[in-house]
């Protein structure tokens, strides 16, 4: 520690600390322009320069380390002249045009003007005019406006692994720009408007729709993966203008993927369910809530009558609240059917009875950037959880190594340091050969035997390992005996264990009950229900739906179209209404989104977060709550009465608390039994949502779509699976399945393994997969 | 005396060849190196007392900055040879290189064992292409002598030089610059510190010197620190090159003594036509300040003389101005050139380089304004000692002195609209 004095405050600092950060941490403010926290030094706006004793010039406060006994001065004569005159150099050719400029009113070079500009300029030459270009659906460009203090840079290279924006030229010809006239392509590219501290780089579809002073802002959580990232939704009257980032530490710093900022776009869309609809023998016909929710629970109870209540299947989005989950676990159990689950991107549940109280990762985000070997399994991390990309830079920034194995050669934005990658269907037996398991069927190649043993050398020499998986893992035909696989390897490296979970909210799903096998706090049911899947494969006659499109929302679409077509009662609660849906249907409830409405998400750290309405819910909206507590009511189902959200959750947090629930998850005896099946000799399916359309919302963001990754009709085999099928790329083909068949365009690529169809759901071409073989034939 | 240090071959002919220059005594003091006869501390001890101050413009010891990479701290270190010669007027590196390379390359080989570099390199500007192409065949034949390389004859001592061909800016002359665009990144300055002897090339500690330093290195080594010292003055060791150019009737390199009047320097260079007399002198290169005729006729050749006279002495290239000559548009001429070759990080450089152009292009078209000299003075003021790099100062200092100098020239092209000089 030393001893310093800035503006006559005796301040204790770390040897090394610069004095920019030094004062901050005192509360003394001193301008700045290029230098950003979160970002690496680069010392050339000049505008944090300061005073010190015995130094001729002044100094720059952002890359000058303080030592002990150093005497600083912010705001000395000599000190304010060394600011003002570098303001009056970045105004010159700045354009001033705050009156039409978007950055006006949250400008950092508009209000340090304020504080640190003369009230007039020498300046009397001809600006400087810079070109501006299209960088892509998410942001504007203003490049006569930007004062190069090269922070959008930065971003690029060290935060999003992408360094899309550059330097051109020299002097004052210097531009920041993509090298070639490209799109930005990270899916983080959003921060840059958060960056950028003036009016260079701001958000396209905010373009000249408000001003900042007038807006409300309602802190909440974007609900679009696991992670729940904290968000500020912006406001005015009735509608939503623009996300922000909510600085949290914990969960995503103050980054935000672009998934998270551009999502409001979906919910003021123009398929916005308005009113409750029944399907009548004359058509369509709108109902008031009120006689929609008796109608509703009559043709339920009429269903149930006939039909037994085991024909009953509710199922319901992973992105619900946890109090949606609690009550629609409610709702589903009273009307006598276990047959509730919200996993329905998943098919293997057959460890379902071992598995802990709720899929949540043993570990924190700082645990993710401590480690110093991270193992990703069957994960495509950057589209799955963007934000958690940033942590792994920062462990590797620490000098960790990063490890994977997957079933297709996704692009990272971080460096690896050895991968190994399989088709999917050998993916159980490379994580057993891993784990040192015997008794497999010998199908691996010796090569990735031995490059899998490498890697596990490897990370047993590392202090703190994490294991990261997600969806190729939890989608797998067999994901459970992989689950198995990893907590064995979880416990031979020590290492913590980080599941991507399907939807924001899975953990709360479990807690809450939304499961075949167990109730609220996992509270053992007297016979299993059945999962998503099967209660789709069984062709039951009544199916509940709360806040999905099973049509894009479940991994095997077609399944859950047959059966919904065949049912004699499909009641829908949704925020959207589409024609795939009247076609199904036969009672649509309209619910709010989580703009419109209080719940809570707990996130894959176990975190409990809390949203509140930003907005009233649109048209006859209800929040999915009160829906889900009206159809109690009017059940009759007893303990429905809530006043408000707050005591739905105060109720399940009490269940939670007295519940003494035993870790069931005793994996150990399950590992003697596990059967690996041989890869067959059929394509192997390959599935995955394209990253901008995980959800209903989402899918509705007009920028998302236009920056969607991955969601062309497209199915993507191996070059040589291509020779061997005599297909060529870019060919019509036809996918054919038992009952069904569908076209795409062949796309061929090196990074698929042999033996694999990779195609995209979450997408109308593919919204009739279903499960079984699947063949390619030529148009 | 002249022509004895870097320009020793100069009169020899095939001046740049290997056998030539060992028929002088070249590679002797490498040769001891090798046979162990001579100590890194022997040598920044000798380059000490010969007063070799850099080259490049600043003047800094070299002795001293050789001690600051200790050659028995272990790990990765590199010596680099700044060739960008880029200072306007400055062109001796670009014949020491065509007509001396050995002496580059053992400067570079002493340097790298006296500072545990076994890697050295040599950025040239972009535009030198037969100096690169001369040394890459002096270094084509070092090497088949077995001068360099891993191992050199058969001694546990290794160094291996690469010729670099720059891409043509003036910046990459500045040290951090240069080492950036070594790298293959953009040449923008590095903020100091770290300075490079800590964090340098690739992050690894790295010495960089001027062409002529490292040339005048082995010369020292071989014939004393005594007798380097001698050829100039007490605080201004040996011979510099001046590149004498502008209205002079033998414009050419010289290399004389330090201290050398600055009257005998322009008789060297043929001195001034008939009729004509001198206006002005930039004496170390574009970014110094100028200094008026009758004051450069009293003074030496030396780093405190011209400081004394408020100028500097900087890379040593002299810029004569006689009478017919315009302060007006050579200031302005100036400022294009920084402006053109400001790298655009710092506010204070980017902007204002281009702020002084568009003021003195005014004033040249005759709509100079009133106020425009106190503008100009200004910019200028601000710009000094508020920029990441010294380029800072090689804009102000020229426009600080130069209306400083001949303010009423200045004066008389704003009021008037033309020029006092008419030709
Ligand atoms: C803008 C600028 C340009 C420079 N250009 C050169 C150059 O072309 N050649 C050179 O040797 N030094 C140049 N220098 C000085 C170098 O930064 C450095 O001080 C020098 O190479 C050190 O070598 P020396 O100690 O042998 O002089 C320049 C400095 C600045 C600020
Ligand atoms: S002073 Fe000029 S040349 Fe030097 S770093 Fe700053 S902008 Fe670049
Ligand atoms: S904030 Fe310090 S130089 Fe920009």
């Amino acid at each position: 520690m030393v001893k310093i004095v800035i503006d006559g405050h005796e301040l204790q600092a770390s040897a090394g600390d610069m004095i920019i950060e030094v004062a901050d941490a005192a509360d003394i403010y001193i301008p700045r322009f290029c230098y950003h926290k979160k970002l690496s030094i680069a010392a050339n706006c000049r505008m944090c320069l300061v005073d010190v004793a015995n130094n001729g010039k002044s100094l720059p406060a952002c890359a000058t380390p303080v030592v002990e006994g150093m005497q600083i001065s912010t705001k000395s004569a000599k000190a304010l002249y060394s600011q003002r005159s570098v303001m009056e150099f970045l105004l010159i050719n700045h354009p001033l045009d705050c009156p039409i400029c978007d950055q006006g009113g949250e400008c950092e070079l508009q209000d340090l003007s304020m504080g640190y500009g003369w009230d007039s300029s020498k300046f009397t030459e001809e600006k400087r005019v810079v070109a501006d270009y299209n960088i892509g659906p998410f942001i504007t460009t203003n490049m006569t406006r930007c004062i190069h203090c090269t922070r959008c840079i930065r971003f690029g290279k060290e935060i999003a692994g992408v360094q899309d924006l550059g330097l051109i030229n020299r002097g004052d010809d210097v531009e920041v720009r993509t090298y070639v006239d490209e799109t930005v392509k990270s899916n983080l590219s959003g921060n840059l408007i958060d960056i950028c501290p003036v009016g260079a780089l701001n958000s396209k579809p905010y373009a000249f729709q408000a001003r900042s002073w007038e807006l409300k802002s309602t802190a909440s959580i974007a609900p679009h993966d696991c992670l729940g990232a904290n968000i500020f939704l912006h406001t005015r009257e009735q509608k939503i203008f623009r996300v922000v980032s909510k600085d949290n530490q914990q969960v995503n710093d103050i980054w935000l993927s672009d998934r998270d900022r551009f999502s409001y776009l979906g919910i003021q869309h123009s398929e916005r369910l308005p009113k409750p609809y029944f399907k009548e023998s004359n058509g369509w016909i709108e109902k008031n809530w009120h006689d929609a929710l008796t109608l509703t629970s009559a043709k339920l109870k009429i269903n149930i009558d006939k039909y037994t209540p085991k024909q009953v299947a509710g199922i319901i989005s992973p992105n619900s609240t946890f109090e949606e989950l609690y009550l629609f676990n409610k709702l589903i159990r009273a009307l006598g059917t276990n047959n509730i689950d919200h996993r329905i991107r998943e098919q293997d549940f057959s460890d379902q009875e071992f598995q802990p109280l709720s899929p949540t990762s043993m570990m924190s985000a700082d645990d993710l950037q401590t480690s110093d070997g991270i193992l990703i399994v069957g994960s495509n991390i950057g589209v799955e959880q963007p934000l958690l990309t940033i942590d792994i830079k920062s462990a590797i920034g620490n000098g960790a190594k990063i490890y994977v194995i997957n079933p297709i050669d996704h692009k990272f934005n971080f460096d690896i340091a050895e991968k190994i990658i399989v088709n999917s269907a050998l993916l159980p037996q490379l994580l057993a050969v891993m784990g040192q398991y015997d008794g497999l069927p010998g199908e691996l190649a010796n090569s990735i035997v031995n490059e899998a043993r490498s890697i596990f050398a490897s990370l047993a020499n590392c202090k703190k390992v994490s294991i990261v998986t997600g969806a190729h893992l939890y989608q797998h035909k067999h994901a459970s005996t992989m689950r198995v696989l990893l907590i064995e390897l979880q416990k031979q490296l020590s290492a913590k264990l980080m599941y991507l979970t399907q939807g924001a909210n899975s953990t709360g799903a479990w807690l809450a009950g939304c499961i075949p096998h167990r109730t609220t706090a996992g509270e053992i049911v007297s016979s299993n229900g059945l999962s998503a899947l099967d209660s789709f494969k069984e062709n039951l006659q009544t199916y509940i739906l709360f806040g999905i499109e099973p049509e894009l929302d479940c991994l095997y679409p077609g399944n859950a179209m047959n059966a919904l077509k065949q049912a004699s009662l499909v009641i829908v609660c949704s925020p959207y209404i589409t024609e795939q849906m009247l076609g199904y249907a036969d009672i649509v409830l309209p619910i709010a989104t989580f703009a419109e409405t209080d719940g809570t998400y707990i996130n894959l750290f176990g975190s409990k977060q809390k949203t509140s309405p930003a907005i009233l819910p649109i048209y006859d909206c209800k929040p999915g709550w009160e829906v889900l507590r009206d159809l109690g009511n009017s059940l009759d189902i007893a303990g429905m009465e809530y006043q408000s959200n707050q005591e739905v959750y105060q109720e399940v947090t009490d269940v939670l608390q007295q519940t003494k629930y035993s870790n069931r998850s005793n994996l150990n005896k399950t590992t003697k039994s596990l059967k690996f099946v041989s890869q067959s000799a059929d394509l192997n399916l390959l599935l995955e949502w394209p990253e901008n359309s995980v959800d209903c919302i989402t899918r509705r963001s007009y920028a998302l779509q236009q920056a969607n990754t991955f969601s062309k009709p497209l199915a993507y085999i191996n070059p040589e699976d291509a020779d061997r099928l005599s297909l060529i790329d870019g060919e019509q083909i036809i996918l054919v399945q038992q009952v069904c068949e569908f076209p795409l365009t062949l796309s061929v690529e090196q990074y698929v393994p042999k033996n694999c169809l990779y195609i995209p759901l979450g997408i109308e071409a593919t919204s009739n997969l279903t499960e079984g073989k699947i063949e390619i034939k030529k148009c | 005396m002249a022509n004895e240090v870097c320009f020793r071959t100069l009169s020899l002919e095939d001046p740049t060849s290997l056998s030539t220059y060992e028929s002088i005594g070249g590679y002797s003091t490498w040769k001891s190196i090798i046979k162990g006869e001579l100590t890194a501390i022997n040598i920044v001890e000798e380059l000490k007392k010969s007063c070799l101050r850099g080259r490049g413009g600043a003047g800094f010891p070299t002795g001293l900055k050789w001690s600051f990479l200790n050659k028995d701290i272990p790990g990765q270190k590199y010596v680099v040879c700044n060739s960008d010669e880029g200072e306007p007027g400055t062109c001796k590196d670009r014949d020491i290189m065509r007509y001396n390379p050995h002496q580059v390359i053992e400067g570079l080989a002493i340097a790298g064992f006296a500072m545990g570099a076994d890697t050295g390199y040599n950025y040239l500007r972009g535009e030198y292409i037969e100096p690169f192409s001369v040394m890459e065949h002096a270094l084509g034949e070092a090497y088949s002598a077995g001068l360099l390389g891993k191992g050199v004859m058969g001694s546990s001592i290794t160094f291996n030089l690469y010729n670099h061909l720059g891409a043509g800016s003036y910046i990459c002359g500045e040290e951090t610059a240069l080492l950036n665009s070594l790298e293959g990144g953009r040449g923008l300055p590095r903020f100091k510190p770290p300075f490079p002897a800590n964090f340098g090339l690739y992050g690894k500690p790295t010495t960089v010197n001027n062409t002529e330093s490292f040339a005048s290195v082995p010369v020292i080594l071989e014939k004393g620190a005594k007798w380097f010292l001698e050829l100039g003055t007490d605080n201004s060791g040996g011979t510099k090159i001046f590149s004498v150019s502008g209205h002079v009737m033998k414009p050419g390199n010289f290399e004389v003594g330090l201290g050398i009047p600055f009257a005998d320097l322009l008789s060297m260079a043929g001195g001034l036509a008939t009729d004509r007399t001198l206006k002005a002198v930039i004496p170390g290169g574009s970014s110094m300040k100028i200094l008026a005729g009758e004051i450069m006729m009293q003074v030496n050749m030396d780093y405190d003389s011209l400081r004394n006279a408020g100028s500097s002495l900087g890379s040593g290239a002299v810029i004569i101005m006689d009478d017919t000559t315009c302060m007006v548009s050579v200031l302005l001429r100036l400022a294009e050139f920084y402006h053109d070759e400001s790298c655009g990080q710092c506010s204070p450089c980017r902007e204002g380089t281009g702020w002084l152009v568009k003021i003195l292009n005014r004033i040249i078209k005759g709509q100079g304004k009133k106020g425009d000299l106190d503008t100009l003075v200004n910019i200028a003021n601000n710009i000094e000692g508020r920029t990441i790099c010294a380029f800072g100062e090689a804009v102000a200092w020229p426009i600080q002195s130069f209306i400083d100098n001949f303010h009423d020239e200045f004066a008389f092209f704003v009021k008037e609209g033309h020029s006092m000089i008419i030709n």
